[in-house]
């Protein structure tokens, strides 16, 4: 017992005010001058302005890629919901005895999973990721949210209409689903590197990812990047540690 | 289920006997002339005014209702650690940044609910009295419990206990935030503390 408190504290990293868990943290990005912006698993971020303060993290501070892709994309299709009426029958259903302190991740993962679970309809995530410069500039609080995004036809379209169901009270365009989010209304630039949204933290104010519903983490996009991991399925470990944490 | 409660009639009479000075004339207790519906109802509560501050609020409220007992369990996660006035109201929609009449980019009290008459049960500390000098408000991140007597629940506005599909709303922002003159007061209170950040309709959920 003694070691595991010894293991804690160790882990455990005064910076400024803010305690911050080592394990915690998902990466790094200065700002500006001795400023940096601390980026946690979890998608909330602390601001951080000494550099002392962070040199035990410096292996963490602008994390290198490699682009080899060593597998071929697998194909995903999602089900289509046949009309806004079906959609927001969807979205009512949604699962809503989330835990106070849920993270994003874990409610977007249960909620695509219940679906497939109990109806077989198959959905994508959609990443929202903010840039520093958008964070430092609205003091905003995360560095990514994330939601279930379904197929829904309307009229002769399919449309993609995200569902979050935290934040929104029916089902959204992407674009008025980050205008809750991205005070400045700019659109968000769609990716599918990872590594472009957390190399170029200055020219836009945030970016979009879309992926399937076997997504759960950003981790996992930065995988799927750096050494060509797809998710084709969902993981019992991963279900298990959503629910634990979100519900 | 809806009921019509005898025992009320009489519980009610002596709660209106013992505090009906205290009153404004426009509230009431639960008659036995109107219905309620019992159960539990349930509010997601979903930002409004989003670009406020750097924290999207939200939270969660559970409500129960049996023949007896009005119960309030609730929760809002948000930045500002300022006093949260919070109500349940007679409007069946959140405001939408339609409601925005004059433009601002805000949707202020007024321009959501148009006037307090709208307003149906102050969520305070005293769920059985309405206090406008001196209300009692959770605070920043808040967790908010209350539980009355239903005969002792103080209704405003003459309006009575029927909550599914009913709007509950909460207000307040820090009270550094720079606010156009536009903003709207809500009862002397500063433009900060009566502008809305959360709303969620009440649904039966069993």
């Amino acid at each position: 017992m003694k070691q595991i408190l010894l293991i804690a504290c160790l882990l455990f990293s005064s910076l400024g005010q803010t305690k911050i868990d080592l394990a915690s943290v998902h990466s790094i990005n200065k700002i500006d001058g001795e400023n940096y912006l601390v980026k946690l698993k979890n998608g909330k971020v602390e601001f951080v302005s000494s550099e002392q303060q962070i040199e035990q993290f410096s292996d963490m501070i602008k994390p290198s890629y490699s682009f080899s892709l060593n597998e071929e994309a697998p194909i995903f299709e999602p089900t289509i919901i046949e009309g806004l009426k079906e959609a927001k029958a969807l979205f009512q259903r949604l699962n809503s005895n989330y835990k106070r302190s849920s993270e994003c991740s874990n409610r977007a993962h249960v909620w695509a999973y219940e679906e497939f679970l109990k109806n077989q309809i198959k959905s994508n995530k959609v990443f929202l990721f903010f840039t520093a410069s958008y964070i430092n500039r609205h003091h905003f609080k995360w560095w990514f949210h994330v939601a279930p995004l379904y197929k829904v036809r309307v009229g002769n379209q399919i449309v993609d209409y995200v569902f979050d169901y935290m934040f929104d009270s029916e089902p959204r365009l992407i674009k008025q689903w980050t205008d809750n989010f991205v005070f400045s209304k700019r659109s968000c630039k769609r990716t599918t590197k990872f590594s472009e949204y957390d190399v170029n933290p200055q020219t836009e104010d945030c970016y979009l990812m879309i992926e399937s519903m076997y997504y759960w983490m950003p981790t996992d996009l930065q995988d799927q990047e750096t050494s060509g991991k797809y998710k084709v399925n969902f993981y019992p470990y991963e279900i298990k540690g959503a629910y634990d944490q979100a519900f | 289920m809806k009921i019509k409660n005898p025992l009320l009639v009489l519980m009610s009479l002596v709660g209106i006997m013992a505090c009906g000075k205290e009153k404004p004339p426009t509230t009431k207790h639960i008659s036995f002339y109107e219905s309620f519906e019992t159960g539990q109802f349930r509010a997601i509560l979903r930002p409004l005014n989003n670009q406020l501050n750097g924290w999207i609020p939200n939270g969660v409220a559970d409500i129960s209702i049996s023949n007896k007992e009005f119960k309030i369990k609730s929760w809002l996660d948000d930045s500002a650690n300022v006093t949260h006035r919070q109500f349940v109201t007679m409007v069946s929609k959140c405001p939408t940044i339609s409601n925005d009449s004059n433009g601002d980019g805000l949707i202020d009290f007024k321009e959501a609910f148009q006037s307090t008459k709208k307003i149906l049960i102050p969520l305070d500390s005293d769920l059985s009295i309405y206090s406008e000098e001196n209300p009692q408000y959770p605070k920043g991140n808040f967790n908010y419990e209350q539980k009355i007597d239903l005969n002792k629940l103080q209704l405003q506005n003459n309006m009575g206990l029927e909550l599914n599909g009913k709007a509950l709303i909460v207000l307040g922002t820090s009270i550094s935030k720079d606010l156009p003159n536009s903003v709207s007061s809500f009862e002397n209170a500063l433009p900060q503390l009566s502008i809305p950040i959360a709303c969620g309709i009440i649904k039966k959920i069993n």
